[in-house]
């Protein structure tokens, strides 16, 4: 009777209770966020008080997806109306989101296969720098784009956020990717040069559908670190390009609205999708 | 799915453009305040008496509006520092004068409020809005004990002791000690800073919470009995609960807050900016800001608009011999370090 694997009987059972531990201490704030994105009460938020949609209507109304009349608001409170700057930002956090992402897919897919492909001089300077942003603290790299964008006169607002995220987004893809191109089989590409393909054609139908997952996962990523962003956010957007992450931490330190809670499981909501997609997409091509 | 990608690609450069070519329609105004600050319908207002198009952006503190414009933010008009802020931010250079003496309405700002160091006359920005910190109690849980000093938050009584929230700020909660102790909230003498230091280590054992946020909540529910908290937002816990909560100010004396609306250096639109500030000085605007924020008015024609519940509320709306025991917070200069060290052994408990 030989084991099937190295770890004893109570190992294992230790494994799993720090594997729900660890599941509960991360998901559990979500699932309290998520309940009380439900209660009616608009005074204290943590206090149960009734079930409501409310916060969510107000949010789509918000946003301009329903219209309806909304109720007064008891005594014109002013931590409780809905904001319109709520909405703008969430627009906003989806514009530069998915503009960056796109740019910097493009820019770190090619930066990718030129550092593996490519020979020149000061090529693993050139590596190590790429890696660079990622590495940095966000808030050196926000002040530092803030201040050299201030220096060459280019104007604050949705153009500077989607350059800022670009800049350190194409770090990220060309990592991910680049790690893929590691891990290619050459000789498929030699194959098919081998049976008479042009290198373009080569490239579109060899290279890159193998290097598709990489490309799409990394492009999800960028997505989500950009859907998160705060500090670089804060620093580089200007007038009206106010993200939903910049717009929450302004609006957290005086009183909250409840609508805060459903804007939030909303994002939840979103990222975890966009994460579920990534991974269904990563699967390989080759792999059965 | 390729094709998926290539239509968000399209879309996203479709998006671009459009972002790129926003209208430069004439007459815009930024504004760049804290957050739930304004009345909506002001800016609305304005926009519909004069067309000019209002921006509103956010930042949280002091500090955070500090960092974004003296790293090079521009586009934006109008900002709203505390005092001390306007005076730090003067001597950087980042304010213009508004000149307020030229603009129809200045005789409405009441000359008894807070004047920046580098502003005496209130020429260069105009007061907004003011407060205090006091103490929100809850009614029922301090029944029979007299809330009226510090001494019930920094000497608690027995029935008191683990219920009480102190502000997590350092400012605040250090300055309320040494107002307790009779000194000044911008003292910078170590020894009364010390004492301030051991007047608070004395007392933290017996408070429930340091924090920032939610407190008006927790002492309608009952999670506190008596918590460190901003007037405006008091007031605003107190109208949903007036028969469970009060606000109260100790008599020794409080931290009195203020905000101006400045100019910047580098507005783009000192024409519109103007235009607002004449608005912002008219009473019946200024009265319905002050009413929406739950905050003091420093209009002296606004007052007789100002909501009843507001006036009557001798906490918001102090008589002036409890209007002078109110401190203004200064900027110290490089001797905070002294009060960020007090601060460290403070917390560190």
């Amino acid at each position: 009777m030989t084991a099937r694997h190295s770890w004893s009987r109570r190992g294992r059972q230790a494994l799993k209770a720090h594997l729900w531990l660890f599941f509960l201490f991360l998901y559990l704030p979500i699932a309290i966020l998520v309940v009380y994105s439900f209660n009616a009460n608009d005074v204290s938020m943590m206090t149960w008080s009734g079930f409501t949609f409310d916060w969510y209507l107000r949010v789509f109304e918000n946003l301009g997806l329903i219209s309806r009349d909304m109720p007064e608001i008891a005594s014109g409170n002013a931590q409780l109306y809905s904001d319109p700057n709520l909405a703008i930002s969430v627009i906003n956090t989806l514009i530069v989101g998915f503009t960056a992402s796109t740019i910097a897919t493009v820019i770190g897919t090619l930066t990718a296969i030129g550092l593996d492909r490519a020979r020149f001089f000061g090529k693993n300077a050139y590596r190590a720098l790429v890696m660079l942003p990622i590495v940095i603290p966000d808030i050196v790299l926000g002040i530092a784009t803030l201040i050299f964008m201030s220096s060459i006169g280019i104007p604050l607002g949705r153009f500077s956020v989607i350059a800022a995220h670009t800049l350190f987004l194409a770090s990220y893809v060309t990592v991910v990717v680049g790690a893929r191109l590691a891990g290619m089989d050459r000789k498929l590409e030699e194959a098919s040069a081998d049976l008479g393909a042009h290198p373009l054609a080569t490239f579109r139908r060899v290279t890159l559908p193998l290097l598709m997952p990489a490309i799409i996962g990394s492009y999800l990523l960028a997505l989500v670190i950009s859907f998160d962003d705060l500090v670089i956010a804060f620093f580089t957007s200007g007038v009206g390009s106010t993200t939903l992450p910049v717009y929450l931490f302004s609006a957290i330190k005086r009183n909250v609205s409840p609508e805060i809670n459903a804007v939030s499981v909303l994002i939840v909501v979103v990222s975890m999708s966009v994460v579920v997609l990534a991974l269904r997409l990563r699967r390989d091509p080759l792999v059965k | 799915m390729l094709k998926k990608l290539r239509l968000a690609g399209l879309i996203s450069v479709c998006m671009v453009t459009l972002s790129a070519s926003g209208a430069f329609a004439a007459g815009k105004l930024a504004l760049y305040n804290w957050s739930i600050y304004i009345d909506p319908e002001i800016l609305t207002d304005f926009t519909k008496e004069t067309g000019i198009d209002v921006t509103l952006d956010n930042y949280g503190n002091n500090e955070e509006l500090l960092a974004k414009i003296q790293a090079g933010a521009t586009g934006y008009d109008i900002v709203f520092p505390s005092v001390h802020m306007q005076d730090i931010m003067t001597q950087l250079d980042l304010l213009q004068p508004v000149g307020l003496q030229d603009l129809k309405g200045h005789e409405n700002i009441d000359d008894k409020y807070f004047k920046a160091k580098t502003d005496p006359d209130h020429q260069n920005c105009m007061p907004y809005n003011w407060g205090s910190t006091g103490l929100l109690v809850n009614k029922a849980m301090t029944n029979g004990i007299e809330v009226n000093s510090w001494k019930v938050v920094f000497d608690p009584p027995e029935a008191l002791k683990g219920k009480i929230a102190m502000l997590d700020d350092v400012r605040e909660t250090i300055g309320a000690a040494l107002i307790y102790n009779g000194y000044s909230i911008n003292s910078t003498d170590p020894k009364e800073l010390a004492a301030a230091r051991d007047t608070i280590k004395k007392a933290k054992p017996y408070w429930a919470a340091m924090l920032t946020d939610g407190v008006g909540d927790k002492v309608v529910n009952g999670d506190f009995a008596i918590g460190h908290w901003w007037s405006g937002s008091a007031a605003q816990t107190v109208d949903t609960a007036p028969d469970k909560v009060e606000f109260v100010l100790p008599k020794e004396g409080v931290n009195g807050f203020q905000e101006d609306m400045c100019l910047l250096k580098s507005a783009p639109d000192v024409k519109e900016a103007k235009a607002f500030f004449e608005y912002m000085l008219r009473p019946e605007v200024a009265a319905k800001n002050a009413n929406w924020l739950r905050g003091g008015t420093p209009n002296k024609a606004a007052l007789p608009l100002i909501d009843a519940a507001l006036k009557n509320n001798p906490a918001l709306y102090p008589d002036d011999a409890t209007f002078k025991t109110f401190q203004l917070v200064q900027d110290l200069g490089d001797k905070i370090r002294l009060w960020d060290t007090v601060w460290t052994q403070v917390k560190a408990e």
